[in-house]
């Protein structure tokens, strides 16, 4: 479970600042469009053995197997539309290849270890909402956020041969940091950034069990008038 | 159209048969090779009135018998069936229209539990009779349990019955050579492993992931076009190594299916595997006797050491993997 009050103070203290009181807020423009980069955390898709069954009815391990959904770095886009002066409402779409790696070893007849590795490309396109708490720092450019959201998720292996659809639900906090703020139609410039748990089900990689690891985000946006 | 009697596999008590995969029986006709198999479901067979041993009543072999093909009737992705006809008078192995299974005495086959013999139509590959015998000079048993020092019947009928139904033998398991000569089964994953657990094992009573996906290669059904294949090469100095054997595990259900590099290229093929990344695995067929597989005359090489594949092989949906390259090197 997810504590929205830790993620929150998790995000004052990425931001070295300190929590005072409510001041004036300044994304108020309606439309928010973002890209940016993203790092995919790492997951352990589980042990497995390789068993061939004994006449005592007992396992005979030929070798055991462990496998990661590997780290990875991916492409973000996402625009936003403000829905209250604390709340937007976000579409996103996301590109990555993690990559499925099994270390084999424990052979019954001592052949070498061995670790064998499938590319997954990943697309996921979904949506969420993003709330500014009603706290400021004393950086007033600096803005906290928490979100959460929910996406398609479609993976495709190396050789385009097998393709999965599920679902990834994730959830975090992060802060944006205004670089320019003036009375144009791109009102506001700044950077965001955020970290994420993201639980997904049904992919490629295994598909017996949800796969949940960390994601950060690091994006530039453009937010427009009000 | 005369048809041919071929005798065919015998469950080999001590001889050594190596671990991996399914293979299909063949005939060639017209040229090309085709599968052995009924063409007429459900298959009917007889179990011989005489066919009581010590311990084994006629009708204990007969409810054993009817487990053993219910087993195989119930493979989801596999459309055989079979009916019984009742008890006869006919013998095993007699060429009479009729497929019998039943106990025969034959001490001079000291090394055979059980044996099954086919008649084909040799122009098209259709199974006409398939007879089961069990060597009456065992000793056997039909308890729940399985009991000490006493070859289940189940198990072994459930071996034979894939035979009968025109599966050869899967070399998924594990050997070790006893002192007395012969060989002991350490492990397999497939009923079909050409050696017999110990006497009293029933751990034989249980359908592999091999096994139901060599029984669904030859009477698929229409869910057998979810699965997909894995397909290759295994080479060794650059040239095509014939009779390696092939293991594709499944990490994500621990399912293991074997195969065979069947031609002088090395090529082989695994179906009915499950969807997803697979684990592909070489060894040399040095468990047991090149002829439990392959005919005594073709020259197979053992004089390599197992590898895996560097890359996981991704099985799609009713297609192949595409092709797989192993290299493997001398020991």
């Amino acid at each position: 479970m997810i504590n929205g009050r830790a993620l929150l103070a998790t995000c004052m203290v990425l931001c070295g600042a300190s929590l005072v009181s409510a001041q004036s807020f300044d994304l108020a423009g309606r439309y928010e469009v973002a890209v940016g980069g993203q790092w995919l955390g790492a997951s352990s898709l589980g042990t497995q053995n390789a068993a061939l069954t004994m006449g005592s009815g007992t396992a005979l391990n030929l070798f055991q197997t462990t496998s990661t959904f590997g780290g990875t770095l991916g492409l973000e886009a996402r625009v936003a539309r403000r829905l209250t002066p604390r709340v937007d409402l976000e579409a996103f779409g996301g590109v990555a290849r993690p990559a499925i790696e099994t270390s084999v070893t424990n052979d019954f007849e001592n052949a070498a270890p061995v670790t064998a590795s499938d590319t997954v490309k990943q697309f996921a396109i979904g949506g969420g909402l993003l709330w500014y708490p009603p706290v400021h720092v004393r950086a007033t450019r600096v803005h906290p956020f928490v979100l959460g959201g929910a996406a398609y998720l479609r993976q495709l292996h190396e050789s385009d041969t097998l393709a999965a659809n599920g679902a990834e639900f994730d959830g975090g906090g992060g802060v944006k940091i205004i670089l320019r703020s003036r009375a144009s139609r791109l009102r506001t410039v700044g950077v965001r950034a955020d970290a994420r748990l993201a639980v997904s089900t049904r992919g490629v990689a295994f598909a017996s069990g949800a796969i949940v690891r960390p994601v950060l985000t690091a994006e530039l946006f453009f937010r427009s008038q009000p | 159209m005369k048809p041919a009697v071929v005798t065919a596999l015998v469950l080999v008590l001590v001889v050594p048969r190596p671990a991996a995969a399914y293979l299909k029986f063949g005939v060639t006709a017209g040229g090309r090779a085709v599968t052995l198999k009924w063409r007429q479901i459900p298959v009917r067979y007889f179990v011989s009135a005489r066919s009581a041993v010590p311990g084994v009543a006629v009708a204990d072999f007969e409810a054993a018998v009817a487990r053993a093909f219910a087993r195989w009737e119930a493979v989801p992705t596999a459309s055989i069936a079979y009916s019984y006809g009742g008890l006869t008078v006919a013998h095993p192995g007699e060429d009479d229209g009729t497929s019998t299974l039943g106990f025969e005495n034959h001490p001079e086959l000291d090394r055979v539990l059980a044996s099954t013999s086919f008649v084909i139509d040799e122009a098209n590959g259709t199974l006409l009779e398939s007879d089961i015998f069990f060597n009456a000079s065992f000793d056997w048993s039909v308890a729940a349990a399985g009991e000490t020092g006493r070859y289940d019947v189940e198990s072994i009928a459930l071996h034979e019955i894939g035979h009968f139904s025109g599966l050869s033998h899967s070399a998924l398991g594990e050997t070790e050579l006893r002192a007395g000569g012969g060989r002991r089964v350490l492990g397999a994953e497939a009923v079909m492993f050409p050696i017999a657990f110990a006497a009293g094992s029933i751990s034989g009573r249980t359908l592999r992931a091999d096994d139901i996906a060599g029984i669904s290669d030859i009477y698929p059904t229409g869910d057998f076009s979810q699965t997909g294949s894995v397909s290759g090469r295994v080479t060794k100095n650059g040239q095509g190594l014939y009779g390696a054997h092939i293991v594709a595990f499944d990490p994500a259900t621990g399912d293991l299916v074997g195969g065979f590099s069947l031609t002088a290229r090395g090529e082989f093929s695994i179906g009915g595997l499950s969807p997803g990344p697979k684990v592909i695995r070489v060894e040399p067929l040095d468990d047991a006797d090149i002829d439990s597989f392959f005919d005594a005359s073709t020259p197979i090489d053992l004089n390599f050491r197992v590898e895996f594949s560097s890359r996981l092989a991704v099985v799609p949906r009713g297609g192949d993997s595409g092709a797989v390259e192993l290299s493997v090197v001398s020991k």
